[in-house]
């Protein structure tokens, strides 16, 4: 078997991996990218709709020309070895086993790695709907391949589950493309993704959205004939007559791999449970991007990559210290916190990623640890489908205790 | 009294403006001249794909070049819908243009290595 030695090994080459390899090229290591797919770029070339860069660059870019961005930076630099179309199948002992059809089976040995592996849609059968299995259902992220890379129409008249970022991206899509789209069902009070896209991609194409609605039954044998949908609130039942169903429930951090080789997970944000500079419980192995934690920007991507990359390089070169690691703990109000530790001694106070349960207005964000409290921060808002960033303030860290982060606000 | 949801960066800041035209609550300028151009004519990106012969992939992403009144988005999309273009293409390459409207390529795509 060929056996390829390295610095880093960046496993997956969508945006996350793309970042990750070009700053620890860029800071001098020796990097080996891999990526399954034929091209890099991951699922970024399939988002042809604007919107990414705007906090990077300044500009609102296509997915696709977010992408090129980088692929044509990742090409510049010598030291980046990329591997395409290589499927990596297993990772022990900090060993990476690949395989694809230019070299047969791979083993690659690294000194660290980083894990940049995405993730991947919930399917229908995370939701238990009744009915028979007709074709007609997809995962919005699997309509948007087809459509946009493959140049195919799923279906002619659909309704969309779910009003995650990629539904309604895709109601809009399919309205553009000649098809209709009847509603956007979300059995939440309130839509799942950004309110731009409510904005931009319903409300300007006139796409009702249902709140409080579930589809209860599909109707069809061999092509969906229909669906029954709930109004959850008042209990009724209504019918609309669609050949194609969009989901678009959520997407799951894709840690096979993390989990064979020993990384142990968050099990609310589904990925590796990490430090401030992305490093795993296994030392010398890192992630980022959405195999992390699912991000509603690439921007925020990228520059959780670039944490991961010097934190990889740190590593690599032995000037990673840590005498202690206190854990952040999501308190009143919070889904998850990201990173779920601090390695201390450190020279900054890290900025931490979080999401609350609910939606929430005029909010203090508290800190608690050794019993005092403090205030780390205000926001207008607080979103479920909106991640907030914060830089934690030096004083909570000085503690010997946990930290408990909390988010004080009113409902809405 | 009017609201408004601004789509120019995704934190959305609900805008409202009022009968003597004072503008509250954006968070920033881009925020104020897209109330004033969201209320007197709707502008967006239109981004759709094209038909691409002999590239790598099988259709190419494209956008207008500048935003286009909203209005316009459906008979602008129907109209490339018909464009076909040949590999190699540039990103940025202008794919097609209609009055003053200029689609460009999202994406580089290579010409299929047939070997």
């Amino acid at each position: 078997m060929k056996t390829i030695n390295t610095d880093i090994a960046v496993i997956g080459g969508g945006p996350a991996g793309l970042a990750a390899a070009i700053r620890a090229g860029e800071l001098g290591a020796n990097v080996i990218l891999i990526e399954r797919d034929f091209e890099l770029g991951g699922i970024l070339n399939q988002c042809i709709h604007t919107g990414f860069g705007l906090s990077l660059f300044g500009i609102e870019l296509t997915g696709p020309e977010y992408a090129e961005r980088f692929i044509e930076k990742v090409y510049t630099l010598n030291n980046i070895k990329i591997l395409l179309s290589t499927m990596v199948i297993d990772i022990q002992d900090k060993t990476i086993y690949g395989v694809n059809r230019y070299d047969g089976p791979i083993r690659i040995k690294p000194k660290a790695i980083i894990l940049s592996m995405g993730c991947r849609e919930r399917t229908r059968g995370a939701l238990g709907i009744p009915g028979e299995r007709p074709a007609g259902i997809y995962t919005a992220g699997s309509a948007q391949r087809l459509i946009n890379i493959e140049g195919l129409m799923p279906g002619k008249r659909a309704v969309i589950l779910g009003s995650g970022d990629i539904g309604m991206i895709m109601a809009r899509r399919f309205v553009l493309e000649g098809a209709e789209v009847l509603g956007v069902l979300e059995k939440l009070p309130y839509p799942g993704g950004l309110t731009r896209n409510v904005v931009q991609c319903l409300e300007d194409f006139s796409i009702p959205l249902y709140l409080n609605h579930t589809i209860v039954e599909i109707k069809g044998k061999y092509r969906v004939e229909g669906v029954i949908a709930e109004d959850l609130v008042n209990r009724k039942k209504f019918s609309f007559d669609v050949d194609t169903i969009l989901l678009s429930v959520g997407l799951i951090p894709e840690n096979e791999l993390s989990k064979k080789m020993g990384v142990i997970l968050d099990p609310k944000t589904g990925g590796p449970i990490v430090t401030q500079d992305r490093e795993t419980n296994i030392s010398g192995v890192f992630a980022c991007g959405n195999v992390l934690q699912v991000h509603d920007l690439v921007d925020e991507v990228t520059r959780e990559s670039y944490i991961a990359a010097e934190g990889a390089i740190k590593y690599i070169t032995g000037e990673k210290k840590e005498e202690r690691t206190v854990e952040v703990k999501p308190g009143a109000n919070i889904r998850y916190i990201v990173p779920q530790r601090i390695s201390l001694p450190l020279d900054k106070p890290p900025y931490i990623y979080f999401r609350p349960l609910e939606p929430l207005a005029d909010c203090e964000i508290v800190g608690e640890s050794d019993g005092k409290v403090y205030l780390l921060g205000r926001t207008e808002y607080a979103r479920p489908g909106e991640m907030i960033k914060l830089r934690l303030k030096k004083e909570v860290l000085n503690g010997s205790s946990d930290i408990k982060v909390s988010l004080e606000g009113e409902r809405i | 009294m009017k609201i408004l949801t601004c789509i120019v960066c995704p934190i959305g800041c609900k805008i409202k403006v009022d009968e003597n035209g004072n503008i509250n609550g954006a968070r920033c300028d881009r925020g104020i001249n897209f109330v004033k151009r969201e209320l007197l004519s709707p502008q967006r990106i239109l981004t759709t794909t094209v038909k691409i012969e002999d590239g790598i992939v099988k259709v190419l992403p494209v956008k207008s070049s500048a935003p286009i009144p909203k209005e316009r988005l459906r008979e602008v999309v129907k109209e490339i819908s018909r464009v076909s273009v040949k590999a190699p293409i540039h990103i940025g390459d202008t794919i097609y243009e209609m009055d003053s409207i200029k689609i460009i390529a999202t994406r580089s795509v290579d010409k299929k290595n047939n070997s």
